[in-house]
Order: C-alpha cells, then sequence, then structure tokens
C-alpha cells in the first residue's frame, strides 16, 4: 500500500484553501450579479469607506442591475519603496493588447487601470476601475459609467488629460478588430476571440459606455477584469505602435496607481506613485530587479532585506529558513499559474477513442508520486478544473471517488494495467510521451515519467522524447497525439488567467468550438451543457453546471485534456511588507495598491536604503 | 615587429570569419527556437492560432527567411560592425555587450589583480625556499586553489558573510566602483578573491616550477658567484627568464577572465557579459549569443597576439620576424 498522500497533505493544506473562501466566493464572482454603489477615492492613509454590495449578490437570479464596487480596508502606512526581483524579465511586447507574457501583466497591473477589475480573487470582489461602475441590464447589454475626474499618467502626447468614455470604446474595438493601425491582421490579439461576444459599443454621453453583445453572456465583465485589459489612451497606441517592442517607459501610460519611470527590459524597472490615482495607494514606488540567477544570491539577498520577499525553490532551505527566521517572516503560499498535464490528446480517431487505452493512461499516471518527484510534495492534484479555480470544480472530497484520483493508488493501478490489456495496449508498439525542454530543463521529468508508466502499466513501450513545445503545439494543432499516433505530451499547460473556467470550458471543450477539433472527444450531454452555463447570469447555477462539466470530463477521462496536478509555491515576506492578496492570478495591481510597509515593525531594522 | 603584427592581425581575419560562421550555423540548428519559446511559454496547449502567431513574430523579427540568405546578411551587417539586435530586448546587440563590459572588465581586472598579487610573489617565495614548510604550505593552498571548485568557494564565501552580517552585499543595484565604491568593492571584493584565488592557483605552480628550473641555470650561480645581492639575482636575473611561460598563462587567463566570468555573475548577480550571454543562451536569442561570442572570441585571438609580441620585448632572444 503506498503512502496516502491526499490524507496527510489534507491535514496540512486544503486543496480549496489557497482560493480563500471558496465557499464564500459565490457573493464576489457573482459581482456582475449584484447590486452595488460607488468606488473610493481615496488616497491618503485613512481607510476608505467601504461600501459593501448590496442586494442580492450572488444568488441573484435575475441580470445584474448594479455594480459592486466595495474595497478592502487595509490600515497602511504611506511611504516606502518595495523592493523584488521581476519573477521572469520576458517582455513580449508594450501593446498590452497584443502581448501574453506575465511580466507584461505585472506592469499593466501597475500602471493602467482595466475597466473593471478583481478588487479580491479570494472573495470574488469585482470593483470599478477605469470605469466606475457597470450594470448588465438585460442578458445583452452591458452598460460602463466612465470614472470621474480620472487622470492619465503626464508623458506624452497624452500629457495627463483626463479619461474620456471614448478610451474605454476604442479599447474594445481594437481588441475586437484585432488589426494595427495600418489596417494589417495581427493574430497576436491574443484575445480577439474574447471579443467577438461584442456586437456594438457606443457612447450614449461623455460619461456612459454601452456595449452589446452578439449574445447572451454572463461572462464579458470577467474579460474587462483580465490582467491585460488596461485602458491606455487611443493617442499613445497611434504614438507608439510601431515601436511597442523596443520597450520603453515612455509608452506606458496609464490611469493606474503606479508610474513607470525606469526600464531596462532586462527586468530592472522603477515605478513612483502616481498622486492622481483616484484609489488607495500606500508605497513611494516600486522597485525591481531582474531574477535572481542563483537561488543563493536570492537568499543573501533576502536575508539582508534588500528584497522584501523570496520564495526558496529547496523545500529543505524554506524550512531551514522557517525556522531561522521564526517571527520575522511570514509566509504566502500559492498556486502555481500554469496546472501541469498529463497531456491533451486527439479523440476522435484510434488508438484514443479507445476508451479503456486511454483510461489506462489517465489512471496509470500516479498524481500523487509526480507530486512528490518534482515538487518535494508541494502540490496538489487537479481535476478539469484547477484547484485555482477551485469555487468553479470539484471539492476534494468528490474529486478522490474518480477513477485515476482514488486515494488507493494501488488499486487505480491494478484497474489502468487491466484497462492497457483489455485495450489492446501490447499491440500498440512504443508509445512516446513528448516532454517539452523546458519542462525537462527543470524536472528531468522524461525519465520519471517513463519509468513510473511502464511499471504501472506493467510494460516497457513507453519512452519519452524531449521536444520543444513549438512542436508539441503543432502537433496539438494537427491530431497528432492521437489519430493513428501513440503518443502523448506532458508538461506546463496554459496560465490560467479567470477565477472563472466557464469561457475556458466553452473554447475547449465544446464541439462547435474550433478549439476543440483537436481533442474531439464526444460527451453525451456536454454541449447542451455548455451552452445553457455561457448564458447563465446566475452564478451558483453556473457553478453547479461547471462542477457538472468537470464530472463529464472526468469520466470521459479528461475529455480530450488529462489534468495531473498544480504546483504550489511558497514565499517568505519581511513583517515590515505587507503584502497584498496572493492568488495564482495576475495580483501586481493590488500589490500596487494595498501593499505597505511599516516602518514601526522590528524588522525594519537593518533594512539598507 | 611591425610586419610580423600586421601579418598575424591578416591571419586572424579568416580565424574570425570561421569562428562567425561556426557560431552562426551552431545558433542556427539550436533545438528550440526564440519564438517557440516565446509562444510556448505562456500558451503550451496551443490552439489552432498559434502557428499564425508564431510566423507574425518571426516576420516581425526578420527570420522568416532562409537560413542562406540570413548568413549572407549577417556577415555582410558584421563587416558593417552591425551585429544585430537583441530577440528579447530589441537593443543592438552590441549596447547589449557594451552594458555587460563594465562589470565584467571590474571584476576581471579585481581577479587579476588578486591572482597576481597572491600569484608571483608566493611562486617565488616557495621556489626560492623549495623544502621547507613555507614551501610546503604555499605548494598547498596552491593545490588547493586548483582543485576546489570556484563556485563553491564563491557560495562559501557569500553564505560565510551573509550569515554572520558581516557586511551587505549590495546584490539589488550591482553597482560599479565608478558608482558607488565602497558599496561595489563589498560585493566584487568576493568573486575578485575566489576567481583570483582559483586563477592564481595556476600561475603560482607555475612561477615556481620555473623559477627553481631557472635558478639551477649557470648564469644564475655566475649571478650569485659575482656576489650579486638576493634581490637583483632574483628579480632581474631569474625572474626576467622565468616569466614568459608565465606570461603565456597569465594571457589566457585574462583572455579568460574577461571573456565573461560566467559562473561569479551568476553568483553574484552581476549584470555583466557573462550572465548576459547565459541568459541569452537560455532564452535562444540568437543574435546576443552570436555577437558576444564573436567578441570575446576576436579579443582572445587579439590577446594571443599581444602576448606573442611581449616576448619579444621580454627576451630579445626571441626574434618575431
Amino acid at each position: 500500500m503506498r503512502s496516502n498522500y491526499w490524507e496527510t497533505r489534507q491535514r496540512r493544506l486544503s486543496r480549496r484553501r489557497f482560493v480563500g473562501g471558496a465557499a464564500t466566493a459565490s457573493a464576489g464572482l457573482a459581482a456582475f450579479a449584484a447590486v452595488g454603489c460607488g468606488d473610493d477615492d481615496d488616497d491618503g492613509a485613512e481607510t476608505p469607506a467601504a461600501t459593501a454590495t448590496s442586494g442580492g449578490g450572488a444568488a441573484s437570479p435575475s441580470p445584474a442591475t448594479g455594480s459592486p464596487t466595495a474595497q478592502p480596508t487595509p490600515q497602511g502606512k504611506k511611504g516606502g519603496v518595495y523592493r523584488g526581483s521581476s519573477s521572469n524579465a520576458t517582455y513580449d511586447t508594450f501593446d498590452h493588447s497584443r502581448s501574453r507574457f506575465t511580466p507584461v501583466a505585472t506592469i499593466i497591473g501597475r500602471t493602467m487601470q482595466r475597466a473593471i477589475f478583481w478588487d479580491s480573487f479570494a472573495e470574488g470582489r469585482l470593483a470599478g476601475g477605469f470605469a466606475e461602475k457597470w450594470e448588465q441590464p438585460d442578458p445583452q447589454t452591458v452598460i460602463l459609467k466612465l470614472r470621474k475626474n480620472n487622470f492619465f499618467h503626464d508623458k506624452p502626447p497624452v500629457n495627463g488629460r483626463q479619461t474620456k468614455a471614448e478610451d474605454i470604446k476604442y479599447h474594445i474595438e481594437r481588441n475586437k478588430a484585432g488589426k494595427r493601425l495600418d489596417g494589417t491582421d495581427d493574430p497576436n490579439f491574443y484575445r480577439k476571440g474574447e471579443y467577438q461576444i461584442v456586437d456594438s459599443v457606443t457612447v450614449p454621453d461623455a460619461e456612459t459606455i454601452q456595449v452589446k453583445l452578439a449574445k447572451p453572456s454572463p461572462l464579458f465583465l470577467n474579460l474587462l477584469a483580465q490582467s491585460y485589459e488596461g485602458i491606455g489612451a487611443p493617442e499613445a497606441i497611434e504614438a507608439f505602435e510601431k515601436d511597442y517592442a523596443n520597450f520603453h517607459q515612455k509608452m506606458i501610460i496609464g490611469t493606474g496607481p503606479m508610474v513607470l519611470v525606469e526600464f531596462a527590459s532586462e527586468g530592472r524597472a522603477k515605478y513612483q506613485r502616481f498622486d492622481k490615482f483616484t484609489g488607495t495607494v500606500y508605497l513611494d514606488g516600486i522597485q525591481e530587479v531582474p531574477l535572481f540567477t542563483d537561488p543563493q544570491a536570492a537568499q543573501a539577498a533576502f536575508e539582508q532585506k534588500q528584497i522584501d520577499s523570496y520564495g526558496p525553490p529547496n523545500i529543505q532551505v524554506l524550512a531551514e529558513m522557517r525556522e531561522r527566521f521564526k517571527g520575522k517572516v511570514y509566509e504566502r503560499t500559492n498556486f502555481s499559474a500554469n496546472p501541469i498535464i498529463a497531456g491533451s490528446y486527439y479523440g476522435g480517431a484510434a488508438p484514443w477513442n479507445n476508451p479503456n487505452l486511454i483510461g489506462a493512461y489517465f489512471r496509470g499516471i500516479d498524481r500523487r508520486q509526480l507530486i512528490q518527484q518534482f515538487h518535494g510534495g508541494r502540490g496538489v492534484i487537479s481535476g478539469s478544473i484547477p484547484p485555482s479555480q477551485g469555487a468553479f470544480g470539484l471539492t476534494e472530497k468528490e474529486l478522490i471517488e474518480f477513477p485515476g484520483y482514488w486515494q488507493d493508488v494501488e488499486k487505480d493501478i491494478a484497474e489502468a494495467r487491466k484497462m492497457w490489456e483489455a485495450g489492446g495496449g501490447p499491440a500498440l508498439g512504443d508509445v512516446t510521451i513528448d516532454v517539452p525542454d523546458i519542462f525537462e530543463g527543470v524536472y528531468q521529468a522524461s525519465s520519471i515519467l517513463t519509468a513510473m508508466l511502464n511499471k504501472n502499466l506493467g510494460t516497457n513501450q513507453f519512452k519519452a522524447k524531449v521536444e520543444p513545445y513549438s512542436t508539441i503545439t503543432s502537433k496539438i494543432v494537427e491530431q497528432k497525439y492521437g489519430s493513428g499516433n501513440a503518443n502523448l505530451w506532458y508538461g506546463w499547460d496554459t496560465e490560467v488567467l479567470d477565477p472563472e473556467p466557464t469561457a475556458f470550458l466553452i473554447s475547449n471543450y465544446s464541439s462547435t468550438s474550433t478549439l476543440n477539433k483537436q481533442f474531439s472527444v464526444k460527451i453525451d450531454g456536454m454541449d447542451e451543457l455548455l451552452t445553457k452555463v455561457g448564458v447563465e447570469l446566475d452564478i451558483q447555477k453556473r457553478k453547479e453546471m461547471t462542477r457538472e462539466v468537470e464530472r463529464k470530463l472526468l469520466k470521459a477521462y479528461g475529455g480530450g485534456r488529462i489534468y495531473s496536478h498544480l504546483q504550489i509555491t511558497n514565499t517568505l515576506i519581511w513583517n515590515y511588507y505587507h503584502a497584498s492578496e496572493s492568488a495564482p492570478f495576475s495580483t501586481a495591481h493590488l500589490g500596487a495598491m494595498y501593499g505597505w510597509i511599516d516602518p514601526a515593525d522590528p524588522t525594519y531594522q537593518g533594512r539598507p536604503s | 615587429m611591425g610586419a610580423y603584427a600586421l601579418r598575424r592581425t591578416l591571419i586572424n581575419i579568416p580565424v574570425i570569419w570561421l569562428i562567425a560562421t561556426l557560431v552562426f550555423f551552431a545558433t542556427s540548428v539550436l533545438p528550440g527556437d526564440f519564438v517557440a519559446r516565446r509562444i510556448a511559454q505562456q500558451n503550451p496547449a496551443g490552439g489552432e492560432d498559434s502557428a499564425a502567431q508564431i510566423a507574425q513574430i518571426k516576420k516581425d523579427l526578420g527570420i522568416d527567411k532562409p537560413v542562406v540568405e540570413r548568413y549572407l546578411t549577417y556577415l555582410w551587417d558584421t563587416v558593417r560592425g552591425d551585429l544585430g539586435q537583441s530577440y528579447r530586448t530589441r537593443k543592438p546587440a552590441l549596447s547589449e555587450f557594451a552594458k555587460g563590459a563594465p562589470y565584467t572588465l571590474q571584476l576581471s581586472l579585481m581577479m587579476l589583480a588578486v591572482a597576481l598579487a597572491t600569484s608571483v610573489p608566493i611562486g617565488i617565495i616557495s621556489a626560492l625556499r623549495q623544502d621547507s614548510l613555507v614551501d610546503y604550505g604555499l605548494r598547498l593552498l596552491a593545490i588547493l586553489g586548483v582543485a576546489a571548485p570556484n563556485f563553491w568557494i564563491g557560495t562559501m564565501l557569500l553564505l560565510f558573510v551573509v550569515r554572520f552580517e558581516l557586511w551587505t552585499i549590495d546584490l539589488f543595484n550591482s553597482p560599479l566602483l565608478w558608482e558607488n565604491p565602497l558599496r561595489s568593492l563589498q560585493l566584487f571584493i568576493l568573486p575578485a578573491l575566489a576567481g583570483g584565488f582559483a586563477s592564481g592557483a595556476g600561475i603560482m605552480r607555475l612561477t615556481r616550477s620555473q623559477m627553481l628550473e631557472v635558478l639551477r641555470q649557470d648564469y644564475i650561480r655566475t649571478a650569485w658567484a659575482k656576489g650579486l645581492r638576493e634581490r637583483v639575482v632574483v628579480v632581474r636575473h631569474a625572474l626576467k627568464n622565468a616569466m614568459i611561460p608565465v606570461i603565456t598563462a597569465i594571457g589566457l587567463t585574462v583572455a579568460g577572465l574577461l571573456s565573461g566570468n560566467v559562473v561569479f555573475e551568476y553568483l553574484f548577480n552581476i549584470p555583466g557579459v557573462g550572465n548576459r550571454i547565459l541568459t541569452a543562451i537560455t532564452e535562444r536569442d540568437v543574435p546576443v549569443v552570436q555577437a558576444f561570442v564573436l567578441i570575446i572570441a576576436t579579443f582572445v585571438v587579439f590577446v594571443n597576439l599581444a602576448v606573442d609580441l611581449l616576448y619579444g620585448w621580454i627576451d630579445p632572444r626571441i626574434r618575431l620576424s
């Protein structure tokens, strides 16, 4: 009998605890279904008068008629500069509508306001940003009200002008069109597909933006709140569109809490507080240096308080530091943004249209063992909805009832072996597992995976091949994982950007979606369910539906995508720095607004200037 | 001498062309190109748009052309002094090198100073006191320097200073000597000691063996017999003759140091040439890798030429013509 990983982990760490308030998340994730009132405009250390959401909140079954814009009530002190290292100093473009690089999202989060934003991921609360209020009077209409007295940073060509309703209109229309100013299509407008939900945008008066949706959708507000949806000024885009890849601080002009004053693309950046910012902000600035190439250097910098937080990559180092700095530092635990999946496959043809074969692989992957071997135990098993979107997924209690997740791993594996035989697995010949080169570089996964699968399925057919992601991506698109090929892949999946999985589920598992062609696994009732969830405005009902989707997917052995697990990261933070909420999504905007430094804290002593 | 230098310089041109060609084709066949990494890292599961996105980015970067065409363009640009533009930062590769060079130069000079200040005198003393306790002690130190991995020494020094809170090592700002002398020294002294000790150990052993050989020569015995002072015998007669192989070793050390102290820049978060080339390789930033390797290779070639010319100056018996 193998050790019961799940039970031991449960004591220390609930799979759902990370999304904090999963049980209460309904209140906020239904932000668009709730009734509320204005945002704060506090700029001082005083606590803003938070306005609680009123009305039925999540439970409201009818289309939303108002906007909750409450903010938390941190008792911060003004002043101080937060210092950290960039988590990954690679940038694709400073045109945030054409970016999907997390470091760019970090810059956007600090310097720009989205129309609306996630004010708390844990509570699932949206708040007004560039738009102060919003309402969805009917399922196909969203009305945004422009924030008053809101200004852009004072950089040419915008020169600190006041915001206009047309700025939001321009942002939505540009993303929907997916074209550069010269009229050429650019496939790197990554959210273009999602913006096709928009039928028209009008500005009936100077403070109002009316968005008509092509079909009823509860998800448009989620889209506006995503990491890359900062609202810029049209004149800045016109001035810089051709040069956005040259990464200069002059190009980042927003209305957010911080002004980017210095930038070097190896990851060195300086921000200063924007004094005209309309919301809460405590820090005088933020300084960022490139990711420390060596963990020892990062640790040394943290110990000497040159950086205010540090995530030891090694669990023994973490334990040692916890002990050594007991009472001086606190710890934040978080899910990583990218789930690890045991691959995707084409299920429209042999061999992976055989449930016995794909089921054998699904169950032959020992997720708990991989968490131990890859991350020293710092991870949690994942169903088809990753734990980072836990409020919409199955509870751990239910998840471990599904094959592939049983607590009795040996029994699961015994079943997998029978299925492999019954499905004619031995006749397949070599089964190649493609492992992305960058994943292999971190985990040496190929030998671990093949040894595990060969042992668990009682064969020696599994071989690994290290491939660049581009090759793997091409193979996915060309349906080469399946459709006559007995191969699969294992590695990081796409970053989870939205606390709600509904849009992702529709785009991946609805047979009418173009993306689904690469999986083509037919699941009874799935299309009907996804159609319903896509128009359901009641968040509670939507959650029930997404859980039902997950159940169907798990019964279909992933339905084309086999999830493995999610890594957990631990960050140590000096007591003097009061960090904002952490979440597996881009939280840079929360850090810029709600993070603060307490010079009166004893640990502040010795922090170099 | 002038004709010799010119001839050697001309011979070096095809050497540099060969290096440039090798580097170009080697980096062109590296698995996992820059664009693929860009796209895949953020959206590994891909999607039907990925191919179009990759094509667009390649077009923007100008790497959608056939490899031969890119090679010819690369050669022509190199001749004109244009070493390309970083895919990652979109800045000229030459300016990327220029940004890193001051850090590497400072670190290298400090290492060299440590290496020379310790190795040559110790080598001489060890030779003069052959088989004494001093000699054994110094030789042990030299063997330790050669045997101990320099990254280990560096890490130990870093941990020692941090754990015992001896001083603040400014890993956040990495100041240069002319920006903040004290903070700069507090940072650079540790890799300089670790690297200098390791580099110097070999030079020390070579100095000792060369000195021992020279000290046994007839002309040294004659010098002693003439009643010359020890300092004159050692410095003027022995050391100068013993230094020729040592200078070769120092020259190679200098080339090695300046070509990027990858390990120490990595360990101490110093944004020098070594650290940058490591990032460029990891990120498949091909123009930066090509430019850095070409510059470093050219530098090494000319350091070797300088060392050859130096022989003639040290020892007139060596006729370069």
